[in-house]
């Protein structure tokens, strides 16, 4: 099994489209750096030039934040959910 | 005490009323709060009417600009006989054609119990929410973008505030150029209000400290529950 991220439609641009990515499962920056593999531009709006997260990109492990950041393991078949601001009206 | 309800509003009420947990208790709290909505557009409409058409008991609204024709796909409150009229005769209106800056926000929090926060500026959503924890309300952050939808209930000093998520506006957000169509607002809005209602009656359970996010596409929705930040510029020192 793998993990696989829904990508919410404010990053879809970075991502060409695309709505799901599946990557293995490892540490949070492993299944991260999957996900920039596939697409290189989202990279920047998920992390800092430091490659640290964002402060606004928020990603949550299975509802909530990963207690030890990006060295947070992530397993087989974990909900990882991406949720960037959004402020539609 | 909460203000005492009047037989027409104990008729016209009365099937909330004999909703479990709410009764007339939690009527008479409503009838006795107010809140700020800013913006009346396909979010703050429903969500400025439920309040109204749930009895609150004062509604402070606030839109800057004029209406464009871009806004009549979502804005049901964007009628010139429609904006600013009570719909029931016990709501007491407050209106204001500004948008929500640092100069008047202070002021306008002031003014009610609570603030629902329905803007697509972040920077404006980041000035009440610094206004809100400054004087302790809570405030509703709900924001769409095409399906999607987020609400949360924040409590200062109890849950992350919006500047815990949002330090800042993100460069990458178009307050302009979000896609949106009209039954993802209206939805959205009305679970707005309903969070509101909450909140100022004290029955159920808000989303204080979670983030509610909805995929309309796929019908789905799920609960994030985010941290406070320590170092956050608006809320760390409480």
């Amino acid at each position: 099994m793998a993990v696989e991220i829904r990508i919410p439609a404010a990053l879809r641009r970075f991502t060409g489209g695309a709505r799901r990515v599946e990557v293995a499962a490892g540490t949070l920056a492993e299944v991260l750096a999957g996900v920039f593999g596939q697409h290189p531009d989202l990279r920047g709006r998920m992390l800092t030039a430091e490659g640290g997260l964002r402060a606004d990109a928020r990603v949550f492990i299975a509802g909530d934040e990963p207690e030890q950041g990006l060295a947070t393991a992530v397993g087989d078949g974990a909900e990882v959910t991406i949720l960037p601001p959004i402020a539609g009206a | 005490m909460w203000p005492e309800l009047t037989e027409h509003e104990l008729e016209r009420y009365k099937r909330q009323i004999q909703m479990a947990g709410f009764g007339e208790e939690s009527q008479r709290r409503l009838k006795g709060a107010s809140a700020l909505v800013t913006r009346l557009g396909g979010l703050g409409g429903p969500a400025a009417l439920y309040l109204a058409m749930a009895g609150i008991g004062k509604l402070f609204i606030a839109h800057g600009g004029t209406c464009t024709p871009s806004n009549l796909n979502r804005m049901l409150l964007m009628r010139d006989d429609a904006v600013g009229r009570p719909r029931i005769p016990t709501l007491e209106i407050v209106t204001s054609t500004d948008y929500a800056t640092e100069e008047n926000v202070g002021e306008w929090v002031s003014q009610v119990d609570l603030v629902c926060t329905t803007t697509p500026d972040f920077g404006e959503r980041l000035v009440l929410n610094r206004e809100c924890v400054r004087q302790r309300k809570p405030l509703v952050h709900s924001g769409m973008n095409e399906w999607e939808c987020q609400l949360t209930v924040i409590v200062p000093g109890q849950t992350p505030c919006l500047e815990c998520l949002v330090p800042e506006p993100p460069e990458w957000w178009d307050p302009y150029g979000f896609g949106v169509i009209g039954p993802v607002c209206g939805m959205l809005g009305c679970l707005t209000a309903l969070e509101a209602i909450k909140v100022l009656t004290g029955c159920a359970e808000p989303l204080a400290g979670t983030i509610l996010s909805i995929d309309l596409e796929e019908m789905s929705m799920s609960k994030c529950r985010p941290n406070r930040r320590s170092d956050c510029g608006a809320c760390g020192h409480l």
